[in-house]
Parts: C-alpha cells; sequence; structure tokens
C-alpha cells in the first residue's frame, strides 16, 4: 500500500494560516492502514489547529470529512457539494487522491497534510517499509521474490557491491541487512528459485518513471 | 458450552499434555505439535515424574478431540486472534485454524559447560545421568562416593532442589552410597519441602554450603572437588575443604527455547532479558505475551516447578471462561473499516478477529476502549457516551479529573477524603486510561478546561494490560504538539497510582484558561 508520513502541526498550521474557514478530508485507504490520515488523524489535526488558532486574531471554522478513497472522484462527491462553502481544503489522502481531488476541486486551494513516501509493507505494527518504486518490469521470479533494484540503495542486479559490514548491514544505509545477503541466504529453500549467477542486461529504465508519466492505455486492446 | 475453542498448543511436555488435558475436559478442540517423536518432554527424564507422565499421556490420547502431531514441527503462523492458520512440516492437508495458541516449549537441558568447560570422566549432568538411569546407568554402585552440585552459575538457575533431593534419596535408598550436596543457595519447590530434607536427614545425606562455586579436578580414578566452607563468625577465615568423589552430578544448565522469527509473521512474542518468552503483566495476567491470543505456559517463560507449570495451565484455563457475558459491545462501522488490523492488535482481551472488516467478539470484550481510541479509521464506537464527553458537565476553568477503574478512581476517593475537592473540579470515573481519544483532549482543552489530570494504574498494573501505556502513548504525542499551537503541556497531568494512594491536588490550577 501507499505510505506516507504526516507533516509536522508546524507545517501544517503555516500552510493552513491564511484561511478562516478549512476542509479537513482524510482517506479511508491507504493512508488510514498506516495511520497517518484517516479519521482519527483528521480529527485530531482539526483540534489542533483549532487550539492554535485561539491564539491567533480572525475566527476560524474548520469541518472534517472522511472518504474511502480520495483517489475515486465518484467517492469525492460529497465534498465538491460542501466545498463552495469553505477557504481550503486540507487533504490527508496520498498525492495522488490529492491530484484527484484538485482536479475536482478547482477554485480552492488544496493543501496536503501528508508527505507521500513509497508503495511499501507493513514489518511491525506501526512501522513500514519500501519494497516497491514501480519500476514497471517486474523480475521477482528470478530474485527470489526480493526486490533488488529497490531494496538496494545501489540497485546492483548482478552482484553485491562488497561494502556490507561483518554485522551484514548495508553501507548506504546501515538500518538495514545487505539485500544480496539476504537472497543469497534464502537461495535454495524456494524451488526453481531465482540464480545468483546468472548476467542480467542493463535494465530498461524508460519503463520506470524515468520514462516520463505513466499512464495506462485508453483502449485495452492496443 | 457457549463457545467452543480451537487451541494449538505448541510442546508435548508436561505442560502441554496437561493444558491438552484440561481444554478437551472443559469441551474445546485441541491440536497439539510436537517436534519430537514421543511426548512428555524434559520431564519424561525424571524417574519422579514417569508414572504421572505416562497417565497423562495415556488419558490425552484416549481423547478424540486431541489429534496429537508429533515428529511435526510449526511452519507457519498468519491469521490472527480468533483465526490463527498455522501450517506445520510435515505438511498437514489443510492448515491449523485455531482460536488460539499455547507456546509450551519448554527448555533447553545441558551440561553445564559454562561452569565446568571441561568434561572430566564421573562428572555428569542430572539430566544425562537420569536418561542413562541414575544408579546402575552411570556404574554406581553402593560403594561410590556421589556428590551433587546444585545451584552455580548463571545458567543453572531455578532446578529446583526437589529434583536433587529426590535424585539423592533415590540413590541412598536404592543403591546405597554415598551421598553429599554440595550448594549455594537452597531452593525450594512451593513450601520448604520439609518432608524431602527429612527424609534426606534420615538417609544420612550430607548438606555442605559454599560460597565460591566449586572447582572439580581429576584425582586418580575419581575426583576432587575443592570448596570453601564460610564460617558463622565474620572475623574467622574461610576453611578449604577438599570432597573426594567417585560421581560428580551438577545440576543441568538450561537455556530459553525459542521458535524461529520467521514463524511468527508479525505475531512473535517479546522475550524478557534471559531470552525466555515473556509475559505481559505479572500483576494480572502471567501468561498472556504481548501477542493477541498467544499464551505462554510452564517453562517456556522461565524454568518452573512442577507445580507452578499445573497453576499455569489452571490460569490459562481461567482465561477461556473468565467472560462477561450480555454487556453491550463497541460497534464497528464496516464501511470505515480498512481492516488494518490495529484494533485486533492493540486489544488486550484476545476479542477481536479481522476478516473483511472488525468483528469484536461479545464474551471476550470487556468494553476498555482501547480499540475505540486507537482505530485510524475513528471505526469503532463505544457502546455508551461517556457522560464527561458532554460539554454541559462542565465549565471553561474548570478543571478535570480522571480515576480509572483499576485503580486511579479508588485513590481519587482517598484523596477527597483527605483533602476534599475544590469546587471547580470535576471529577469522572472511567474504565481504563486506554478509551481516552487524543480528539477528547484535545475538546477539553478547546473546551477551556484549565488542567485535566489523570488519575491511572503503574505500569504493568492495568487491569486492561496496556491500557494504560497505550494512552500514555497518546498524551505525550499531544504534550509535544502543545507548545506549537501555543498552549502549556503542563495543562495535562498523569497521575500514576495505586488504590491506596491520595495523590494531593493542588487547589488552584498551575495553569489559567
Amino acid at each position: 500500500m501507499i505510505v506516507g508520513k504526516p507533516k509536522s502541526i508546524e507545517d501544517i498550521i503555516e500552510l493552513t494560516r491564511p484561511y478562516p474557514r478549512l476542509l479537513i478530508v482524510g482517506c479511508g485507504s491507504c493512508l488510514t492502514v498506516c495511520r497517518t490520515g484517516g479519521g482519527r488523524e483528521v480529527s485530531i489535526a482539526a483540534r489542533a489547529i483549532s487550539l492554535a488558532r485561539q491564539g491567533m486574531p480572525g475566527a476560524f471554522e474548520t469541518l472534517e470529512m472522511i472518504v474511502q478513497r480520495q483517489c475515486e472522484p465518484e467517492l469525492c462527491e460529497d465534498l465538491l457539494v460542501v466545498a463552495s462553502q469553505y477557504d481550503a481544503v486540507l487533504s490527508f489522502g496520498c498525492a495522488a487522491g490529492m491530484q484527484s481531488i484538485a482536479d475536482m476541486i478547482r477554485t480552492i486551494p488544496i493543501l496536503p497534510g501528508v508527505d507521500t513516501q513509497f508503495m511499501g509493507r507493513i514489518v511491525d505494527h506501526d512501522r513500514f517499509i519500501e519494497q516497491c518504486i514501480g519500476c514497471g518490469e517486474c523480475t521477482l521470479d528470478r530474485t527470489d521474490g526480493i526486490c533488488l533494484i529497490t531494496r538496494c540503495p545501489k540497485a546492483q542486479q548482478n552482484e553485491p557491491c562488497g561494502g556490507s559490514d561483518s554485522a551484514d548491514h548495508c553501507e548506504v544505509n546501515p538500518d538495514i541487512e545487505c539485500v544480496w545477503i539476504t537472497f543469497s541466504r534464502r537461495l535454495g529453500e524456494r524451488s526453481g528459485s531465482g540464480s545468483i549467477s546468472e548476467v542480467v542486461d542493463p535494465k530498461d529504465w524508460s519503463q520506470s518513471h524515468a520514462g516520463g508519466l505513466r499512464m495506462t492505455p485508453a483502449d485495452p486492446e492496443s | 458450552m457457549n463457545n467452543p475453542e480451537h487451541v494449538l498448543i505448541i510442546g508435548g511436555g508436561f505442560t502441554g499434555l496437561t493444558t491438552a488435558h484440561e481444554l478437551a475436559r472443559a469441551g474445546h478442540r485441541v491440536t497439539l505439535v510436537e517436534r519430537s517423536p514421543e511426548l512428555g518432554g524434559v520431564a519424561s527424564s525424571l524417574p519422579v515424574y514417569r508414572e504421572h507422565l505416562g497417565k497423562l499421556i495415556a488419558s490425552v490420547t484416549e481423547f478424540t478431540s486431541i489429534v496429537i502431531l508429533s515428529g511435526t514441527t510449526i511452519n507457519r503462523i498468519r491469521g490472527q486472534v480468533g483465526r490463527f492458520e498455522v501450517t506445520t512440516t510435515p505438511d498437514q492437508p489443510r492448515p491449523v485454524l485455531a482460536t488460539r495458541i499455547v507456546v509450551a516449549i519448554g527448555v533447553d537441558v545441558a551440561f553445564p559447560s559454562a561452569l565446568y568447560p571441561a568434561r572430566l570422566p564421573g562428572m555428569f549432568d542430572l539430566f544425562e545421568a537420569h536418561r542413562s538411569g541414575l544408579g546402575s546407568g552411570n556404574a554406581i554402585n553402593a560403594s561410590s562416593k556421589v556428590v551433587f552440585i546444585a545451584g552455580y552459575g548463571k545458567h543453572s538457575k531455578a532446578f529446583t532442589m526437589k529434583r536433587i533431593l529426590d535424585s539423592a534419596i533415590d540413590l541412598r535408598k536404592n543403591v546405597g552410597c554415598n551421598v553429599t550436596i554440595i550448594m549455594d543457595m537452597i531452593r525450594f519447590e512451593d513450601s520448604w519441602m520439609p518432608v524431602e530434607y527429612e527424609e534426606c536427614r534420615r538417609f544420612g545425606i550430607v548438606f555442605i554450603r559454599s560460597r565460591i562455586h566449586p572447582d572439580i579436578r581429576t584425582a586418580g580414578e575419581g575426583l576432587t572437588i575443592h570448596i570453601e566452607h564460610e564460617p558463622l563468625m565474620p572475623d574467622v577465615s574461610s576453611t578449604p575443604i577438599a570432597i573426594s568423589a567417585d560421581r560428580v552430578l551438577l545440576e543441568p544448565a538450561l537455556y530459553p527455547r525459542t521458535l524461529k522469527s520467521v514463524f511468527w509473521s508479525l505475531h512473535e512474542p517479546r522475550r524478557d532479558s534471559d531470552g525466555y518468552y515473556g509475559n505481559i503483566n505479572n500483576h494480572y495476567n502471567m501468561i498472556q505475551t504481548n501477542r493477541k491470543g498467544i499464551f505462554v505456559l510452564g517453562s517456556a517463560s522461565g524454568m518452573k516447578s512442577i507445580a507452578q507449570c499445573r497453576d499455569d495451565v489452571l490460569l490459562f484455563m481461567q482465561c477461556l471462561s473468565d467472560v462477561s457475558i450480555g454487556q453491550s459491545v463497541p460497534k464497528v462501522d464496516e464501511d470505515r473499516c480498512a481492516a488494518c488490523l490495529t484494533c485486533a492488535r492493540v486489544c488486550p482481551h484476545s476479542a477481536i478477529s479481522v476478516t473483511h472488516a472488525s468483528i469484536i467478539d461479545e464474551a471476550a470484550c470487556s468494553a476498555c476502549g482501547i480499540c475505540a481510541a486507537d482505530c485510524p479509521a475513528e471505526a469503532i464506537s463505544m457502546p455508551f457516551e461517556p457522560v464527561w464527553r458532554n460539554p454541559d458537565t462542565y465549565h471553561p476553568g474548570d478543571c478535570i479529573v480522571f480515576g480509572c477503574n483499576g485503580s486511579g478512581r479508588d485513590a481519587m476517593q482517598n484523596s477527597i477524603e483527605r483533602f476534599g475537592l475544590p469546587s471547580n473540579y470535576r471529577f469522572f470515573e472511567i474504565e481504563c486510561g486506554g478509551e481516552i481519544r487524543m480528539r477528547d483532549v484535545f475538546d477539553l482543552l478547546l473546551g477551556g478546561i484549565s488542567q485535566i489530570f489523570f488519575f491511572i494504574c503503574q505500569d504493568g498494573n492495568c487491569k486492561h494490560v496496556h491500557g494504560n501505556t497505550r494512552f500514555v502513548k497518546r498524551l505525550v504525542q499531544i504534550q509535544h504538539m502543545l507548545p506549537r499551537l501555543g498552549v502549556a503541556s503542563e495543562r495535562l497531568v498523569v497521575v500514576r497510582t495505586a488504590s491506596q494512594d491520595a495523590p494531593a491536588l493542588p487547589s488552584v490550577p498551575i495553569v489559567n484558561a
């Protein structure tokens, strides 16, 4: 799922300062699951901003809403109805959701309440880890279900860089185990698993974001 | 039988077997997984327990509601409380679906090589000695001099004196050899074992206490043990003593056993500093791990006597039957629920399972409110609206005191009796600190409350296991934010109490609204 992290309360207060009437929208999908943009975070943000505004001149009013998925226009119709009564929207959805709302609501600012970070999965309650950078050409079968592109900071495809320390930590990011060590340890556990000695051609990065903005084709046949 | 459970028991030793037996008697289903081909575990190597174990195994194998998978190990544990999915090696036709999991894997027993790295001829650990047959199996005959050594070394903790005493008496009775016991500290099981000590005295077993750990050396065909006998008088130096022996039987070293992390998915229970699977709450529940629905019974959480293992089993049975039926439970709004598993993970009562949305089990829920307060989607609502959420119950400028059902409320009553309640203070009873949502605290501050006191239980004492901890986590987040909002963080005060405390409240609030 998409994982984000909340912006600091100071940043949010600064962003929303010019607006007396604020519509705060959360998202019921990914950002709820990673505990960043769900109903709870929205209600906390609304109250925190209100408290801060008590000490500032001018009136302040806020409405909290949750939509099941901000990236789905049909699910955001209730938002459209009320948006005209507010001066800005503070969104706790991911950037995809926010931009979808920005397409629907054109006349007032759409402000980000979170920083969208990565596609990832859960490690432990409240901890998430990036697993996919969306390179567009999945070869997880070849690498035993471990993405060497995402999980190796150097995206080493053919061999480890050799920089890992004596405790098997990556030399770029000492918080993680060298993924090549993980890969080589797991080899053989799985039937038909990838080969560490197979030479891999240079990656076609045009399939990733490096090749420009991606969109699924309009006609499925083409 | 309202709610038959299906419990997966990992470990077929004394504790696992006893648990299976009790569960089957109460009408529940059991799957018991034991990695070795035989049942009985560590206790089966001790003659004093063999007869009882034999009977236990016989009765367990008779129940059709108990499925025993011996020679089997756990492969993977997935799912959540109420719906654990467990696969094994070798495979079963389908994964085992269990409502709860009992970890009864016991301890590893080994020669105390940390203390005695060199194994000298004639030196055995007590378990090894029993396995080959105490007495004849170790070439002990009536003319042998046998010395037991107990209580030394970090890893040999808690092997109770009872086993040593029983073994010593066994040798005196059945073999007739000379027996001495050298020890650092006397360790007792349950009571002070007057019967065993009396018997030892009758049989002429000699006890010697030595503070330093015995130094054992080969001497001809036997061994010599060098110790220091500590005198009673402070200024008199200790006396070195050398004891000769044909056989030295050492208290074995015990090591915690754990299952590999990869088996657990997200459910791996916390371990304590010695490496044993730990319980979550010494005061209220000594067998519940920090993972919902997963219990650790018997020696798996630290060496215990047989009687203590049995107590664990009885406590576990109580957990199953200790239900409050018929109270209203929190409601889950399925449209808002994102099935993120937060509630299932934070529920201290194993009351929540998740499929496409959360399901709260009426029988297990105690309405502590932790799930509702932690739900990131605010999809869970309590069945009642507490009175203090109604702004009509207080005025701007008031102070509010919350007292929890565990100890805070009692502490508050004591406080009022002793100091009186100032007129602008409002006192509200809550089930648990864990039910207070972050938005509630903000609402009170926005409503002009000068100061809020939270009287909650001490660490480790929460009746809802970790309601206090989860609440404090939220409060710390708020207190971190408050200065950035131009609000003094002293407006929130957490007071950790016990029921007999009477904390004083300031008669004038520290900070005005």
